[in-house]
């Protein structure tokens, strides 16, 4: 009887003993879990960190792009004009013969390559990041002040081209 | 000499603007300064005058080339 008993007790301490071990292996788990969790967390937070920075950076990119696209609408444009102001053809269908021009009168054609040279060497500072002055902002018809004959796309963003 | 100034202008410029005393070549027509003295060579040719240059300079308005090319029509 005192054996019987004797191994009923060892058997529940075994179980006891069992039951212990198994619940601390398990709290060291769901500690190790919770660390995991704890360092998951930080990578998403440091994900989404850099996402953020991704979208910011292409959203910049996108602006660098699109201000370069317009730009280079705008020398286009100004490149047209510049080709055409010194052979353009009149409603006739005759080409401006600048030589001609020249000849004739001189003084005044002087007076206007000097203007458009001027006017050339501030289309340069534009192109170069120079900002418009007021004048050249508040320019809408060709005899304000202000007006650039050489690159009125770039010089004079409210110049109303016939 | 008004009728030859305008039928010169509606050749440079296209038949189908409109030219009143106040219109602004520079504005109202598409002109530069260098269509500016492209007509007024044809004007000289054309009425056999000679215009000063330096009364053509800040020409804008077919007003103010009327009454230069008049001036100078008469004196001649």
């Amino acid at each position: 009887m005192f054996k019987i008993k004797l191994i009923l007790m060892l058997v529940a301490l075994g179980v006891a003993g069992g039951g212990f071990m198994y619940v601390k292996n398990l709290q060291a788990n769901l500690a190790i879990s919770e660390a995991n969790n704890a360092k998951l967390e930080g990578g998403i937070e440091e994900q989404k960190k850099l996402m953020a920075q991704q979208l910011a950076d292409f959203e910049a990119q996108k602006k660098i792009y699109e201000d370069t696209q317009k730009k280079n609408a705008q020398l286009e444009k100004d490149l047209k004009f510049v080709k055409t102001r010194f052979n353009k053809t009149n409603a006739d269908g005759k080409v401006r013969d600048l030589g001609d021009l020249a000849n004739n009168r001189p003084l005044t054609v002087e007076r206007i390559l000097n203007n458009d040279f001027n006017n050339q060497i501030r289309c340069n500072a534009i192109a170069q990041g120079s900002p418009l002055t007021e004048d050249e902002k508040a320019v809408v018809n060709k005899t304000d002040p202000g007006y650039n004959s050489m690159c009125p796309a770039s010089a004079n963003p409210n110049y109303k081209e016939l | 000499m008004k009728d030859t100034v305008i039928d010169i202008l509606k050749g440079h410029f296209g038949q189908d603007k409109d030219f009143t005393p106040e219109t602004n070549m520079l504005n109202d027509l598409g002109a530069d300064d260098l269509d500016v003295v492209d007509v007024l060579m044809q004007i000289e040719n054309k009425l056999n005058i000679s215009i000063p240059e330096e009364e053509t300079f800040d020409l804008q308005t077919v007003q103010q080339l009327l009454e230069v090319v008049e001036k100078h029509n008469v004196q001649n």
